[in-house]
């Protein structure tokens, strides 16, 4: 067997995780083009591969650790970093002309955004899917090939570490949340 | 009340996964102080942050896969070679225009909300071992080794399986929900059944063990019922339905041989199937010997020393792999 994908199959797996893999990929690139080549680029690898690397691995675990190992791969090659702090730094001004409390916010969430670059690939991969995609611990765990138990264990993990990060502005935050919404 | 709270306990709290003992716990911790409610407001935050930061992804998957037939082309990555025409440069045309207006449309979406999830493709393969897979709907599939199945993560909506391989269907009849199983060109729909389906690169045979199944292939289709079975070959202009009376095919599941009155050569084509092996029949007289024998799937000598015991006028010659009955 040449190829352990039919092309109707990988055509199936291409269309299906295509939009959500660009997706992640850009949460830590910030820039679609580059995004799309890495997914494309991963997606060539594994028909060239013709197959999945284990016995039942997931593909889409497979997929997600790819992608991961790929796009941190780009940002130490081509050191699209630096691009990157640029970009955002723009972002930051061009939103800025709205409320003050909003800059504390978009900020924040820039911060949070390098944060994520600081989780291991499993851990960023079940919180990207927990809450970019909204999926359910239950429906992470079947698709992942992993008990519920890991999924939550990571998830912790995944907070311990991004609170880490964040505790410069997690305070200042909360102030500005609590004078908001009491 | 307790100082502090599992964190796991917080998470499911915010994502909703908590159950309502959990969720009462969580509330009056949150209540019983001001550090409590700061830490529960810190980890909402991150939660929230994390969803509205979810951009949705400006690409089209129907241009971005014609765009990945292109590069595939040109990474040499296919045999298929096709030439550059208009239509496919219309198409990477097409593919540039798409990206163009996603790109635009970006913007609008960015902060808009989750990706959109269709079903997820599942896959089960194996390599040596054979492995019995239970489907959503409590059909079974007995996996030869060395194949595939994969199957859409709305399988309950649309029974529809693809094939690599070898694998035994042992499907849950539904009326209103045909169960389809497709490999290469060839489409099978049961109507429920238990059939064992074996697809090579220029071959497809299907056995109907109980029950009664549709066989398609381009514009050719045929039933096919109980202890019948199909040889489809690539470019058939017809299919042909036979009679079948021998349980080779159920090798893998009963890890024994069962001949019955089977001709020579369709022992021998079972037998390189499950051990992977070269056995050839050179001598063409020998080809439709019948043969009647259970063999135990032992190491392949054995079998062999059992066949030629069974059938006096064998020959074997042992070279290497190759395996030649004269």
């Amino acid at each position: 067997m040449a190829n352990f994908f039919s092309e109707a199959e990988f055509e199936t797996i291409f269309k299906t995780h295509f939009k959500e893999l660009h997706a992640y990929v850009y949460s830590f690139l910030k820039d679609w083009d580059v995004a799309e080549e890495v997914v494309q680029e991963l997606f060539l690898k594994l028909w060239e591969k013709g197959k999945l690397p284990d016995f039942q691995v997931s593909i889409r675990s497979y997929l997600y650790k790819s992608a991961y190992h790929n796009g941190l791969n780009y940002l130490r090659r081509e050191k699209v970093h630096l691009q990157y702090q640029t970009r955002t730094a723009y972002a930051l001004k061009d939103e800025s002309d709205s409320a003050a409390n909003n800059l504390h916010l978009n900020e924040a969430q820039n911060k949070l955004s390098s944060a994520l670059n600081k989780l291991p690939e499993r851990c960023r991969t079940i919180f990207h899917m927990s809450r970019f995609e909204e999926l359910k611990y239950r429906q992470i765990a079947e698709q992942l090939g992993i008990s519920i138990k890991t999924v939550e264990t990571q998830m912790v993990k995944a907070l311990k570490v991004l609170r880490g990060e964040m505790k410069d502005f997690l305070p200042m935050i909360i102030m500005l949340l609590f004078k908001i919404f009491k | 009340m307790k100082e502090d709270i599992d964190e796991d306990r917080l998470i499911r709290y915010i994502l909703g996964e908590a159950n309502a003992e959990e969720k009462e716990q969580v509330t009056l911790w949150a209540e019983a102080n001001e550090l409590n409610a700061r830490k529960l407001e810190e980890f909402k935050f991150i939660l929230d942050s994390g969803k509205k930061m979810a951009a949705q992804s400006p690409a089209d998957e129907n241009a971005q896969w014609e765009k990945f037939k292109l590069k595939r082309e040109q990474a040499g990555a296919t045999t298929n070679v096709r030439a550059i025409n208009s239509n496919v440069k219309w198409l990477q045309m097409a593919a540039a225009a798409v990206v163009l207006i996603g790109g635009l449309l970006a913007g609008l979406y960015f902060y808009a909300g989750k990706t959109n999830v269709k079903g997820a493709l599942i896959l089960f393969k194996t390599e040596k071992d054979i492995r019995t897979v239970t489907l959503p709907d409590g059909s079974e599939i007995v996996l030869n080794s060395y194949s595939g199945v994969s199957y859409s993560s709305d399988f309950l909506k649309n029974r529809s399986i693809l094939l690599n391989g070898e694998a035994f269907f042992k499907v849950k009849h539904d009326a209103s929900l045909p169960f389809v199983v497709r490999t290469g060109s060839v489409k099978i729909q049961d109507i429920g059944t238990a059939f064992n389906v074996r697809s090579k690169a220029q071959q497809v045979e299907v056995v109907v063990e109980s029950g009664s199944i549709s066989v398609h292939e381009n514009n050719l289709s045929a039933n096919v019922n109980a202890r019948e079975k199909i040889r489809i070959n690539a470019g058939d202009k017809q299919l042909h339905v036979e009679k079948n009376n021998d349980l080779l095919y159920t090798y893998y599941r009963s890890n024994e041989f069962v001949a019955d009155n089977t001709p020579l050569w369709q022992v021998v084509e079972t037998l390189n199937d499950a051990y992977g092996a070269h056995i050839a029949i050179e001598n063409n007289s020998l080809r439709n010997i019948p043969l009647t024998v259970t063999l135990k799937r032992e190491s392949l000598d054995k079998v062999l020393q059992v066949i030629a015991s069974t059938i006096p006028e064998i020959h074997m010659v042992k070279n290497g792999d190759n395996i030649v009955l004269k």
